[in-house]
């Protein structure tokens, strides 16, 4: 009778488990929410890090030629 | 991923197009600079890459269709060489992703384009750095002779569906 009723309880938790990781976590036999929201954020940050890298690059090139436009080095007639 | 021919590129695309650092580069009739790169993504399911483009100098450019042109070569290219999937996701500069967005699809949904690739668009819920609601504009480019097409799309509307579902 114990046996019984403790098979019942562990079932009834099983199938419990199981409703609350599918509400909530869990995604067809994939990822989770979790690691979904985390990848993206990822590839957000890393767009965002390239871009960035980018504008440096653009401001570097673009002082280079101011500096090389005010140098007299390039005024020889 | 395997390098793009530039050589190839250059027979199509009205803008010449240079590698430059991992990236590859063109400049406008207008003198405006573009960057193009490829960013390898880390989902476990398929190989990808993030399609990144940048205009760092913020020019705009109205009406410039050999800049469309000129990506369509690069992207084209990159599935010659590269049989993966690709991602674009539009930036948030200026808050313009929405109009980024519906810009990448004019340029990428000609006739010659639907015959050879899906692309699924959308848009999905996240969170701003300043921490109100905001939108991602996300698209998906495949081969439609892609042997995973239908499993991959069905892995990315699944994911984006979680998205928005999301209630922050």
């Amino acid at each position: 009778m114990h046996s019984i009723r403790k098979k019942s309880y562990l079932c009834t938790q099983n199938q419990l488990n199981r409703e609350v990781m599918e509400a909530t976590t869990t995604i067809n036999n994939g990822r989770t929410r979790e690691e979904i929201m985390a990848w993206w954020q990822r590839a957000k940050e890393r767009k965002a890090a390239w871009e960035e890298k980018m504008q440096k690059k653009f401001d570097e090139e673009a002082l280079i030629r101011k500096q090389a436009d005010e140098s007299h080095y390039y005024d020889i007639k | 991923m395997e390098p793009l021919n530039l050589a190839r590129i250059n027979i199509n695309a009205p803008y010449k197009v240079w590698n430059e650092e991992d990236a590859y580069r063109f400049e406008t009739e207008n003198g405006i600079s573009y960057i193009v790169d490829f960013d390898l993504d880390d989902n476990p399911y398929y190989r990808c890459y993030w399609f990144n483009l940048t205009n760092p100098r913020h020019t705009k450019s109205p009406n410039d269709i050999k800049i469309a042109q000129t990506v369509v070569c690069i992207i084209e290219e990159f599935f010659n060489q590269n049989p993966d999937v690709l991602l674009y996701m539009c930036s948030h500069d200026n808050g313009q992703q929405a109009q980024r967005s519906r810009l990448f699809l004019r340029w990428f949904n000609g006739y010659e384009q639907q015959q050879r690739y899906l692309l699924k668009a959308t848009d999905v819920k996240a969170i701003g750095t300043d921490g109100k609601p905001t939108k991602d504009y996300v698209a998906l480019i495949i081969q439609r002779t892609n042997p995973r097409l239908d499993e991959i799309v069905a892995r990315f509307d699944s994911e984006i569906e979680m998205f928005n579902e999301f209630k922050p």
